[in-house]
């Protein structure tokens, strides 16, 4: 497992699996990883996770890379550090403040904005063999990857 | 003669380490012992591990020989339905607003009524009906139990369509708040609960309040509210106590700790009480802290970093339990308060033959069983009260006769777990209008 700073040099085959933020998309990425590497696919997983995933949490494969670009962890500022920000534990008071409902609306497009560096430099090299998205703040990446490499099929966890 | 059929529709059952698991274990296993054939349908693994955080897989040892388990999926999350190749604009970038009205389009049309049903588990009936589909004809009698509510639903529309009869077995009320004792003024939920107990045989609760907030509520299914308790479970209670007259003293409390314990006034309390009480002595917690992963942080922050004597010895698995009582002088029970709140560690700290401690305000639910023990002491929840009752129980762990505790745990053996539970197998049996195969 290689934690990396841009979303360059993911080795075909590859899967690309969308964490999200929540635990069951830590659940769901760490089985959906599993099972990548089970078929002998490389792994590039997007990270929002808090804590990031750590070599104990994600299976490794001898030739295999699991890649993994952790926006979840990296110091953020304003309105996307909010919507990042997890709510299992029920903290973050501006969270609260802005309210929960229209949080929900927008940490899809949180989620997006903070992934998307990751991503864009991925799209002229080989297409994943499928998209993994693993909770529900990970459809608009899962959607807009889709979009990158259309006919890649996408599912949930 | 043919076993008769139960067919138990208890969303958590173990690996599920949810409230309320043990009462369903001990309902299968009352039915299987008295020559049932048990049918229980449950939620998936999947849920509890990944959604939930609320699974301990020693539970399933406990699961009574001889019961079949169906494993329903459920989950909350609906990224599994977003139509990735389809989606606009619209659906890709506001996700949630999506499903949110593709939700409510599926839902006005459903030909099974549950169009608005006021449970956040509602998405599992469906899954359950289709599972049971047509063998539930072969059941004599269903069997349910909530929360989730969903599983009454579940129950009636399987009875209604297989022309079954069901129970259900209330472990929190639904339109009442267990707190204050009101009801919950939700017309949704009115209506639903009505249509449920209107068409159910039996309703079963676990205390008389809320057995008799039931029958005023609905005066016309008054006749079918039943007091069916929560009990101990006898594997849990360990060796007998021996009780000693001098050396430090042990309290132990074992449970899962949520935050609506009076933690404050306990911890307050004892640290009042340590005064009067021998050096060293101890006061111990045990369990996990909430039942979901969410909750963790949130109840570890409300325990005391430094109180003399204090220490969190984290989850005790179930087979450990009796050990973790045998080493306990005095057993405290913290009740979030309310007369419709007995909770279910009161029946095995009553059961220890030790004294206990139930913190809890006069008049709740736990507070009513302490009637008959001979050391139970109740205490409001405010440190002052706490700290009497910890300075009196210790008294009376130093002045027990050594036959007592054996007396003491003969006494309450009325409260144990599947006896406790005898009026739900009673009330099916006249239901069916048969006689228990084994006594």
């Amino acid at each position: 497992m290689r934690h990396i700073d841009a979303g360059d040099g993911v080795p075909d085959p590859w899967v690309l699996v969308i964490a999200g933020v929540t635990a069951l998309g830590r659940r769901q990425a760490m089985r959906a990883v599993t099972g990548a590497l089970g078929e002998g696919k490389n792994v590039f997983v997007l990270d929002g996770q808090v804590p990031a995933f750590g070599s104990e949490d994600l299976a490794t494969t001898e030739g295999r890379e699991v890649l993994v670009y952790s926006f979840g962890a990296r110091e953020r500022d304003g309105l996307a550090a909010r919507l990042l920000e997890p709510t299992d534990d029920h903290r973050g008071r501006v969270w609260r403040m802005v309210g929960r409902r229209l949080g929900t609306v927008l940490r899809p497009l949180g989620v997006w904005s903070q992934a998307r560096p990751a991503i864009r430099p991925l799209a002229t090299g080989p297409a994943p063999e499928r998209i993994v998205c693993c909770d529900e703040v990970s459809i608009t990446t899962a959607w807009k990857s889709s979009r990158i490499w259309p006919g890649t099929p996408v599912g949930g966890g | 003669m043919t076993r008769p059929r139960l067919l138990y529709l208890a969303f958590f059952y173990p690996p599920s380490r949810a409230s309320g698991v043990y009462r369903a274990i001990a309902t299968s296993q009352l039915f299987v012992r008295s020559g049932w054939d048990v049918t229980v349908v449950t939620v998936d693994r999947n849920f509890l591990d990944d959604e939930l955080g609320s699974a301990d897989a020693s539970l399933e040892r406990l699961i009574p020989t001889g019961v079949q388990v169906q494993r329903v999926p459920f989950t909350f999350s609906r990224h599994g339905e977003f139509p990735f190749d389809s989606a606009g604009l619209f659906a890709g970038y506001l996700p949630g607003v999506y499903l949110k009205f593709a939700e409510r389009e599926r839902r006005s049309p459903e030909p099974t009524g549950l169009a608005g049903f006021p449970d956040r588990y509602w998405r599992w009936v469906k899954p359950v009906l289709e599972r049971v589909g047509r063998s539930a004809s072969a059941y004599d009698h269903i069997l349910a139990t909530g929360n989730p509510y969903s599983s009454f639903e579940a129950a009636r529309l399987l009875a209604r369509e297989h022309g079954k009869t069901y129970s259900i077995d209330y472990r929190d009320p639904w339109s009442f708040d267990a707190a204050t004792s009101a009801p919950i003024e939700d017309p949704a939920v009115s209506r639903a609960e009505s249509r449920i107990i209107d068409e159910a045989s039996n309703c079963f609760h676990v205390n008389a309040a809320i057995a008799s907030a039931h029958a005023r509520k609905y005066p016309a299914a008054a006749h079918k509210q039943v007091v069916a308790m929560n009990g101990y479970d006898e594997d849990s209670l360990g060796a007998l106590h021996q009780p000693r007259s001098s050396g430090p003293l042990r309290f132990g409390m074992l449970g899962t700790v949520t935050e609506r314990w009076p933690l404050d006034a306990l911890f307050s309390g004892w640290q009042s009480a340590l005064l009067s009480l021998p050096s060293g002595s101890e006061l111990i917690l045990a369990g996990y802290l909430g039942f979901f992963d969410r909750s963790v942080s949130v109840i570890d922050s409300l325990l005391p970093r430094s109180l003399e004597g204090f220490s969190y010895v984290g989850p005790v698995a179930k087979g450990a339990v009796g050990a973790f009582n045998e080493g306990i002088d005095v057993v405290i029970a913290p009740v979030p308060d309310g007369e419709m709140i007995t909770g279910s560690k009161i029946f095995e700290a009553l059961a220890l033959g030790i004294p206990v401690i139930c913190v809890q305000s006069q008049g709740g639910g736990a507070r009513v069983m302490l009637d008959g023990h001979p050391y139970a002491f109740g205490a409001d929840p405010h440190p002052e009260a706490v700290a009497a009752a910890i300075t009196r129980a210790g008294d009376a762990a130093r002045s027990m006769a050594p036959h007592e505790p054996a007396q003491i745990r003969s006494s309450m053996r009325k409260l144990e777990r599947v006896t406790a539970l005898r009026p739900v197998l009673d009330a099916v049996m006249a239901t069916r209008g048969v006689e228990a195969v084994d006594r």
